[in-house]
């Protein structure tokens, strides 16, 4: 195959007279990652059941062995037997399930929740799976030794009643915790490039022999011991297995430069990651297999590939002095590997999948930063995976780009260029400025050079790469909810009592009281999360303690505990929580505040009655409709108003502050995150009407933006409202999503404008900012619900009007050249 | 005087001046060109719009719009259950504007004074700081309130924002060159350089304007002025009008100029406001009569991009 560039780039003039980048069907800089790409969208996600079968045949032969055992025998067994591929053209190889786009299910740590769903999940409307009638009966066969058995019952058994009834109420959700194993992390890949796995063997063995087994002490750290020997070893004999594939498919290729590649794919495979690489393709080789095998063990989410411009660097630049790799070759690559990342799936119960849409996993990349002293980090291979993601158009794996006072201005433009070319958010921008020092402030024992050294996982958590990070939890707080509570006490939906405190919002006289109200509900809802997320903690530390992640995270081996039995550098550092709606509560609390206190147009037992009737009720006065109409009207975050901006200020702060106290027995503390990915649309339907005018089950307001349609001034009083926040405070971080049109960005005049608007923001103090450009289905959504768009502006000169406003023809003329790249 | 009529303040403006702006639009013009795309800012006083797109209609919300009208008739409701706007009864007082649940009514323009509109532009200064930019006066016509216009362009120089004005220079030069002291950037535009098509186009002669072109470059130099050209087909894109056009502001010893393609955003803002718009059948002028045009325009000058939409 050659290396035939299909890059099809055109420039052309629109009619304002700008020059831009047409819509290009493919970017792909090979004809083989452009096949590839297209044999990959073709796949449909699957259900892959030999796991399932393999790890229930291994924990059924291993019941008298430790749980750290157990799961090392399941994970050599599944590694050693499941069905393995290779597909033509693959550079890189590596299978995350048994076919490609499958996702593997994981019954030690829960698929029960597949019972109930069996027959709906190949048609459900949210990222259906196909699964065969054979594969659902094979399934079947194995859930009888697991009911009542698995990681999900043994936290259900710790969960105490109060907690359980929480749940009920549906407070705090936290099934990833329950259904997953560790996720948020991103494996020790410098570390494992530098040794090789025989390298983590080698040091497993040397602690295990000097360990005196009749000090009890030591007598604890052998099992894990073991079980890290046995699981690396595993890696490596799933690694030789693809040799021995590559060699098979090589000995009966009848094309010449393919089976050359074969047996290229079979050295390298036999090499590493046993061995530390020899060159950027051995690496980029190793990086897919350590990743792989983290998902294959521990059913975590967002499993991040971390500083992939740092560790695989000095490979790239050996190969290019020596000549071994062009630049092309290397992008070509890059290429394969996203499309090995991109396989990354992961089956989701039917509730998960309306949080979260489109098979996401999040597998993060992370570019660009300092180097732990401070440089500039920004180098070649920056650029070059710049480039993969613009050219890929795949939404695996996201990338991040790290934003620091000193960072080059041709790099901020050159991600300026991938977000406008890509479309779809990446890279996401987030700021060293605040990152930094916020982990310094609030993660136990953190170091500078640590700090420095941050990567990207999830959305917007923070993980030092290979030291451990927040791990499973993932618990999200209801903004709505602790309206509810404090305001009635009852669901709205059913009129039943809420768990804990009956609020009741005719009490307060004035804003102190509200407030009051709002800290006493804030303090009975942390503590029933932490209560929530001990026994998740317990679980995972004694039944799943994934031996292989912990081999490679640093320093499991050399204390000779697993991840979370304080085994990672910064393994418990960080247990996360995810508030969710602070734009709709902060509007809600200010609302109340302007119309009931301050101005006193409404009287409290109005608002409670129109909320309670969800703005319904023609028969009051004022109406319903009337009082929804005010308090829509009442001031809204997002419009650079210091009246509500600094209420959603304080709310956030005492949220933030309250988990602040808890600590796990190895001293984790408790952090917070604003990243809902799509949460923020299933609280909003658990949620009532709410003070700010939103109607019942609607959704609250997104990551840390401005509650839908809200902001009106345009994107400096977005920015700025943002930024009141003090993103500092929240150790794993904020997501600001932020509307743009691809004209705003077409000059290089507009394209500045744009990276003053993000230096700005990260001046502010901002966290994280990303930006979805605007397309021309979100122009005809807008034209469809001019309600929810009426922030969309249209900037000429000396010209302006809101896109809503604008008549149906015109309308139409901004779509369609939307829809041709402008 | 130290208030004036503004119908909108609209922070990160991309397109009226170096880095991200504040772009005031003062309300009131003496010109009113066929192809005008803020049809709304002509009239100085304020003046009630109706935006049909967000308007659900009498069913759903019971149209409170009617009975909070003071004037008898000046508003009912079409057979749609839509409300209608009776122009020569209405005297755009905005009470149905404020009972409008969807603000599908809504009143443009509103008087507010140099310190309250200063108020608004000093809220993005940390965007000016980075990115050089500053505060815009435009329009309508700037100067047709020049007391007012040239007492923002004086507070905000005085605290050290740059500053830019946007002027069809429609006003006698004892008042336009007070403005231009406060004024850093000056764009100014030329819509026809004969003075009774110019009349016909836009409702009056260019003599004014011309005196004041051949008088800016002795307060200004060329570097701080741009002139402006509409190109609208049909009106002013006679390959003789743009070449005059050129000469005499070449000669004048202007260096920018920049050419503003036909657009028809303001289109539907007339209906909104009651009004007609002439220029119906006109279709946006060919990318390369408008490449022609920069061709020929470029011979002169330094030919400044403009940009497009949002």
């Amino acid at each position: 195959m050659t290396a035939e560039s299909t890059l099809c780039e055109k420039t052309e003039h629109n009619e304002a007279g700008s020059s831009v980048l047409k819509a290009r069907e493919c970017r792909c800089s090979t004809l083989r990652t452009q096949q590839l790409r297209q044999l990959y969208l073709s796949h449909t996600p699957n259900i892959c059941v030999e796991r399932s079968e393999l790890v229930t045949a291994s924990y059924q032969e291993t019941e008298a062995q430790p749980p750290v055992m157990r799961q090392a025998h399941a994970f050599d067994k599944v590694l050693s037997e499941a069905p393995l591929w290779i597909l033509d053209g693959e550079l890189l190889v590596g299978n995350i399930a048994s076919r490609p786009r499958g996702a593997f299910l994981f019954p030690e740590f829960d698929q029960t929740w597949l019972e109930g769903e069996y027959d709906t999940i190949a048609t459900r409307e949210g990222d259906p799976w196909q699964l065969s009638e054979e594969d659902k009966t094979r399934l079947k066969d194995c859930m009888d030794y697991w009911r009542g058995n698995n990681l999900a019952a043994i936290c259900d058994a710790l969960t105490p009643d109060l907690v359980r009834q929480a749940e009920e109420n549906t407070f705090a959700i936290a099934t990833m915790g329950k259904v997953g194993g560790i996720g948020h992390v991103a494996a020790d890949f410098e570390g494992v490039l530098a040794r090789g796995l025989n390298g983590h063997i080698e040091q497993a063995q040397q602690h295990l022999d000097s360990l005196d087994i009749s000090m009890p002490e030591d007598f604890e750290k052998v099992h894990f011991l073991q079980a890290a020997i046995i699981a690396d070893k595993a890696v490596i004999k799933w690694t030789r297995r693809f040799a021995e594939l590559a060699l098979e498919r090589a000995a009966t290729c009848k094309d010449q430069d393919r089976k050359r590649e074969l047996e290229e794919i079979a050295e390298v495979c036999q090499w590493v990651p046993a061995n530390p690489p020899r060159s950027f393709r051995e690496a980029l080789q190793a990086v897919e297999f350590i990743f792989a095998a983290v998902q294959i063990e521990s059913n975590g989410v967002s499993i991040g590939v971390g500083r992939l411009d740092q560790y695989c660097l000095p490979f790239l630049q050996r190969d290019i002095e020596s000549g071994v790799i062009t630049q092309e070759q290397a992008l070509e690559l890059l290429e394969c590997l996203w499309l090995k990342l991109a396989e990354s799936n992961r089956a989701c119960p039917e509730l998960l999948t309306t949080n979260h849409t489109g098979y996401p996993f999040w597998v993060q990349v992370t570019i660009g930063g300092q180097t732990e002293d401070g440089y500039d980090a920004t180098n070649e291979l920056s650029y070059l995976i710049l480039d993969a993601t613009t050219n890929m158009q795949i939404a695996d794996p996201t990338l991040s780009a790290r934003i620091h006072k000193r960072t080059p201005e041709k790099f901020l433009m050159k991600c300026a260029e991938a977000v406008k070319t890509h479309g779809g958010g990446l890279p996401a921008l987030f700021n060293d400025e605040v990152v930094i020092p916020s982990q310094l402030a609030n993660v136990p024992g953190m170091s500078k050079e640590d700090a420095y050294d941050y990567c990207v996982i999830g959305c917007s958590e923070i993980a030092i790469g290979g030291r451990g990070t927040e791990g499973f939890a993932y618990q999200g707080w209801s903004g709505g909810r602790v309206l509810e509570l404090m305001m009635a006490g009852t669901d709205p939906f059913t009129g039943a009592p809420l768990t804990f405190g009956v609020g009741d919002m005719l009490q307060w006289k004035n804003t102190d009281e509200m407030m009051q109200a709002f800290r006493d509900q804030v303090r009975l809802f942390a503590k029933s999360m932490f209560m929530q997320l001990l026994p998740l903690l317990e679980a995972h530390t004694r039944y799943t303690p994934c031996p292989y992640l912990s081999s490679v995270t640093q320093d499991c081996i050399g204390r000779g505990q697993a991840y979370y039995e304080g085994g990672a550098l910064y393994g418990n550092g960080v247990l996360n929580t995810c508030i969710v709606g602070i734009g709709s509560l902060g509007n809600s609390i200010a609302a109340i505040k302007k119309l009931v206190f301050d101005d006193q147009v409404l009287s409290m037992a109005q608002l409670k009655h129109a909320l309670e009737t969800n703005f319904a009720d023609g028969s009051t006065a004022p109406t319903g409709a009337e009082v929804q109409r005010m308090c829509l009207g009442a001031p809204k975050y997002g419009n650079d108003d210091p009246y509500v901006d600094n209420i959603t200020k304080d709310c956030l702060n005492t949220m933030v502050k309250e988990l602040r106290q808890y600590k796990t027995g190895i001293g984790g503390r408790y952090q917070a995150t604003i990243s809902p990915v799509s949460v923020h649309v299933v609280y909003g339907m658990l949620c009532g009407a709410t003070p700010d005018g939103r109607s019942a089950g609607t959704p609250l307001s997104e990551g840390c933006s401005p509650a839908q349609g809200s902001d009106v001034n345009g994107p400096t009083a977005t920015v700025k409202s943002v930024g009141n926040l003090e993103h500092i405070n929240l150790a794993q971080g904020t997501i600001f999503n932020m509307r743009m049109h691809p004209a705003a960005m077409a000059t290089k005049a507009g394209m500045m404008k744009w990276a003053n608007l993000v230096r700005t923001y990260f001046d502010l103090g901002g966290w994280e900012i990303q930006f979805n450009i605007v397309d021309a289905e979100t122009l005809k959504a807008a034209q469809k619900n001019p309600e929810e768009y009426k922030n969309l502006v249209v900037r000429v000169v000396g010209y302006s009007a809101f896109f809503v406003e604008l008549g149906k023809a015109v309308q139409d003329d901004i779509i369609s050249r939307t829809e041709h790249g402008f | 005087m130290s208030s004036g009529q503004v119908f909108n303040i609209q922070r990160y403006s991309m397109h009226d001046g170096e880095g991200i702006r504040t772009l005031v639009f003062l309300k009131g013009c003496p010109l009113a060109c066929l192809w005008c795309s803020n049809p709304e800012s002509q009239q100085i006083g304020p003046q009630l719009g109706f935006i049909e797109s967000k308007c659900t209609g009498s069913e759903s919300c019971n149209a409170p719009c009617v009975p909070a009208c003071p004037v008898n008739a000046a508003l009912y409701l079409t057979e749609q259950g839509k409300p209608c706007i009776d122009r020569t009864l209405c005297d755009d007082c905005g009470r149905c504007a404020e009972a409008c649940p969807h603000d599908a009514l809504k009143v443009v323009g509103r008087e507010m004074s140099v310190s309250e509109v200063m108020a608004e532009v000093e809220k993005d200064r940390i965007f000016y700081r980075r990115s050089g930019g500053g505060v815009t006066i435009g329009g309508g016509e700037p100067m047709l309130q020049y007391d007012f216009a040239t007492q923002l362009l004086r507070a905000a120089q005085e605290e050290y924002l740059h500053t830019a004005l946007e002027t069809c220079a429609l006003v006698s030069w004892e008042h336009f060159n007070k403005a231009v002291q406060y004024t850093d950037l000056l764009y100014i535009d030329l819509k026809h350089i004969d003075s009774q098509k110019h009349k016909a186009l836009t409702g009056q002669p260019n003599e004014v304007i011309l005196n004041n072109l051949r008088q800016v470059l002795s307060l200004k130099s060329a570097q701080d002025v741009v002139i402006r050209v509409p190109v609208i087909p049909g009106c002013n894109d006679s390959v003789d009008n743009i070449s005059q056009t050129a000469k005499f502001v070449a000669k004048l010893g202007f260096t920018q100029i920049e050419l503003m393609p036909y657009h028809k955003m303001g289109v539907a803002k007339y209906a909104q406001y009651g009004m007609t718009y002439s220029l119906d059948e006109l279709q946006a002028t060919g990318e390369s009569e408008l490449q022609d045009m920069r061709d020929l325009v470029e011979r002169f000058f330094d030919l400044k991009e403009v940009s497009g939409l949002y």
